[in-house]
């Protein structure tokens, strides 16, 4: 994916499990993209894709799965 | 520029109301309707403290709109588009793994803000997080079942229920779930 985990590098467990969530979640990857580019409330106003340069995985999965539940920001 | 009402006198002057009808959600369709589990994430939603919340402690919401349009709107709202226009609407496809939920709910303890213009816009800024989670944290903690605040997609009032606090009483059930999103998706792009 383009913004997303990229292939430079062997994946750890953390990016191969949030890949397939994101991919779970979006159906394209323009979605997943924007997604991942979008200030996030949930992330304190941090975009997802600055939060994996951080390898803060748990954060982004917790904003994946408040969009899967439905939480309103 | 006023700044908004405290929360603890807000609650304090505020009744809580009985209130029964059916609301709406949209959620992952591998999650279950009533999955307020997601909540805790993060700093929370709009009207709750997550676990990171400068607000403690964290309690959970589920978080459900009086229109289905509102429900749908609140998830395309994550996608980057913010606008209340229905017209910002794009891409579609990308909520195709999306279910809509109608619930039917019948709660006591209710503080019914939808129309309450004390707020100004606080309850709808994308700016006014740690206000709008005090005051739900401030309502939950005076045993609120749910709240109704306006939506920030600008259609109706949002039904926000805080889980922890459901009584006896407190009914929420399952009525009916759309999965082909497709017919509502297209009258949305096509506007009145």
């Amino acid at each position: 994916m383009s913004v997303t985990i990229q292939e430079q590098h062997t994946k750890t467990r953390e990016e191969i499990a949030l890949d397939r969530e994101l991919a779970a979640t979006f159906t394209t990857t323009d979605a997943s993209d924007r997604w991942l580019r979008t200030p996030n409330p949930i992330l304190n106003g941090d975009q997802p894709v600055e939060c994996l340069k951080r390898r803060e995985y748990d954060r982004v999965h917790a904003a994946l799965e408040a969009f899967n539940t439905g939480v309103y920001v | 520029m006023k700044g908004p009402p405290d929360p603890a006198t807000v609650v304090a002057n505020s009744s809580l109301i009985a209130w029964s009808g059916r609301v709406w959600r949209c959620h992952h369709r591998s999650r279950g309707a009533l999955n307020a589990d997601g909540s805790l994430g993060g700093v929370g939603g709009r009207f709750n403290a997550g676990l990171d919340s400068v607000v403690k402690p964290a309690f959970r919401a589920l978080y459900t709109s009086v229109e289905s349009a509102a429900a749908l709107l609140e998830v395309i709202r994550h996608l980057g588009y913010r606008a209340a226009d229905a017209r910002a609407v794009v891409a579609l496809e990308n909520i195709a793994m999306r279910t809509l939920s109608q619930l039917d709910v019948a709660l006591q303890r209710v503080f019914d803000w939808s129309h309450d213009s004390t707020f100004g816009g606080f309850l709808t800024s994308n700016t006014s997080y740690p206000y709008t989670q005090k005051l739900a944290a401030e309502a939950s903690m005076a045993g609120a079942e749910a709240i109704l605040v306006p939506s920030a997609t600008g259609i109706d009032a949002n039904l926000i229920i805080f889980v922890e606090n459901a009584g006896a009483h407190t009914q929420i059930e399952l009525v009916k779930q759309i999965t082909d999103l497709r017919p509502i998706l297209r009258a949305l792009e096509e506007g009145p």
